[in-house]
């Protein structure tokens, strides 16, 4: 889910709270899926706890979804029971509606989430808006190409960096434009040295320039750095994602860079940001060598409960350890005991690599660290799964090539004393 | 632009005539057999059924060049099947307001190289997966190919 559609999914949330929708009910929803990962965690901020997550697919029967257990929706005994209601944040909401309408479930105990269909004149509307920003583009930069990385998510940006060397010499570019949606990518283009990095001013203008591109294709030279971006729905590549084996790195390769099998990722000569480190060591009160980065939070994928990381935590300050929490905002809290820290993410490997030790949930920036030497312990949940393979299948560092040295862990929800263990025996 | 805007709006009016002309509801699927690729459209209609459960339509319209995969549908689903009916020239500007808007909850278009985004007909060459599985999870999102049991 990307930040406008989290935007909307959290006003319609409070709506329903305060019309009074989940009052004295039982929560279910529909749909095992990213989408339904994240309005969980929003659901949760309500003290609101979901009763299971009904999913068609029988192969997730039994797993969880932000530690809700998945079930059949023929595993609900009498679905039509008016203490029932019903979430449903999927783009096949229709047909979900539908089988749950067959089993005489009322239209009120179903709420919809990701749903937003925007009209054909709107989006004539957003297309003239986008025709906008290309001219604002075209006066500043001319009539150059335009590498479009249109997901907030820095992982997608890290990845797009270090194919885009071979991509150019590839395509014989000689000079573009790398186009982001906020701050944080930049930064992580930044990483990469790249020249005529440009920021959209807010998200919705990725929307735009999208939708003109989409109604004018020849007249803007803009190339879409994601492999199955949704809002080009002509292109149908969705669920070959984790297909026969395929993971991030190999979509993105073969299908937003066209390049060969044997291209491997390049990674980023780190740059020298010895002052700034330096500066936030001793701001922080951090200890080269011995300090352990916990970045519990990820936006695509699974988190772990605050018990998991407080017996971690204690256990590495009786250690001598320093250790602090990457803090990204106010939704970022740090992790009870630890230094909240915030560094930004064009030193954040250099960082990582002064601090010596990183624990972290897989996320954006575990692929932003993962060429730093220093030991990388990441997190994946066992059960969750990214289309059509496990996430850890999908978006394993080792696997993807950026770096051979990430210790990788895929923790099961219902043993999570065992992970914590293993990861305490890397101290 | 302006030329751009008139063309989509142009399928717009062909749409929403098309849809009043054969009674299209929300409940209803639309295949549109382009004739792109030969084994594509075979098997997109070999799996018409399995999209129809998946999309829980009542009823399902087809577009085909040819006879007898229109036939081949009839037999291969459940429920009614009918002849979705248009010109060659109005399937291009269908499709085309398609690519700018998804104008029905269920349409397929069997294309795999058009739009230039559209990646199926290199996944294909690629190598790696057949038209089957291009259908099954490309088009149809079936999430599996039930002939493979695999996904």
């Amino acid at each position: 889910m990307d930040s406008i559609e989290q935007k909307k999914a959290e006003h319609v949330l409070k709506r329903l709270v305060k019309k009074g929708f989940f009052q004295d009910k039982k929560v279910f929803f529909f749909g095992a899926s990213d989408h339904t990962r994240q309005v969980i965690q929003s659901l949760r901020e309500y003290q609101i706890e979901p009763e299971g997550i009904l999913d068609n697919d029988k192969k997730k029967r039994n797993e969880y979804c932000a530690r809700v257990k998945v079930i059949l929706p023929e595993d609900v005994q009498n679905p039509s029971d008016k203490k029932y209601v019903y979430l449903i944040c999927s783009p096949f909401w229709r047909e979900m509606r539908t089988q749950l309408m067959d089993c005489g479930v009322g239209k009120g105990h179903i709420a919809y989430f990701n749903v937003w269909e925007e009209s054909f004149f709107a989006l004539i509307y957003n297309a003239y808006k986008g025709k906008q920003i290309y001219r604002r583009l075209l006066k500043k930069y001319g009539d150059l190409p335009i590498l479009f990385c249109p997901y907030t998510g820095t992982g997608d940006v890290y990845l797009s960096g270090t194919f885009l060397e071979q991509y150019i010499r590839q395509e014989e570019i000689r000079d573009f434009v790398f186009l982001v949606v906020n701050n944080a990518c930049g930064k992580v283009a930044g990483i990469f040295q790249i020249d005529n990095v440009e920021t959209l001013r807010f998200i919705e203008e990725s929307i735009w320039l999208i939708d003109y591109y989409r109604l004018c294709p020849s007249r803007i030279p803009l190339k879409i750095l994601n492999d199955s971006w949704k809002r080009v729905h002509a292109n149908k590549l969705e669920w070959f994602r984790g297909y026969n084996g395929w993971n991030f790195m190999e979509l993105f390769r073969t299908f937003v860079f066209n390049l060969p099998d044997e291209a491997r990722p390049q990674t980023p000569v780190l740059a020298d940001a010895g002052e700034e480190v330096e500066k936030l060591f001793r701001e922080n009160g951090l200890k080269a060598s011995r300090t352990v980065v916990i970045s519990p939070y990820a936006n695509t994928l699974a988190d772990l409960p605050d018990s998991f990381w407080s017996v971690i935590v204690d256990y590495l300050k009786e250690n001598g350890y320093a250790v602090c929490t990457n803090c990204g905002g106010k939704h970022e809290p740090p992790l009870a005991g630890t230094v909240p820290v915030f560094f930004s993410l064009t030193v954040a490997p250099q960082f990582i690599e002064r601090a010596g030790y990183f624990i972290g949930v897989r996320s954006g920036l575990c692929d932003v660290i993962s060429a730093a030497k220093a030991k990388k312990i990441i997190l994946y949940d066992r059960d969750n799964w990214f289309y059509n393979c496990k996430a850890y299948e999908y978006f394993s560092l080792n696997h993807m090539g950026l770096c051979d040295d990430a210790i990788e862990i895929e923790f099961d929800n219902q043993k999570l004393d065992q992970c914590r263990e293993e990861i305490l025996g890397y101290f | 632009m302006f030329r751009e805007t008139l063309h989509v709006l142009k399928g717009n009016f062909l749409w929403h005539y098309l849809k009043a002309r054969h009674g299209i509801g929300e409940r209803s699927a639309l295949l549109i057999l382009t004739g792109e690729n030969e084994k594509v459209d075979s098997y997109a209609v070999q799996y018409l059924q399995a999209y129809v459960q998946r999309c829980k339509a009542d009823r399902v319209y087809v577009w085909t060049g040819q006879g007898g995969l229109f036939e081949k549908a009839r037999k291969a689903c459940s429920i009614p099947v009918r002849r979705f009916r248009m010109t060659e020239k109005q399937l291009r500007l269908l499709f085309d307001y398609y690519c700018f808007y998804r104008f029905f909850p269920n349409p397929v278009f069997t294309y795999i190289n058009q739009p230039k985004d559209n990646q199926l007909g290199k996944l294909l060459l690629r190598g790696g997966v057949d038209e089957e599985e291009i259908v099954c999870l490309g088009l149809y999102n079936l999430r599996i190919v039930p002939g493979k049991n695999k996904s």
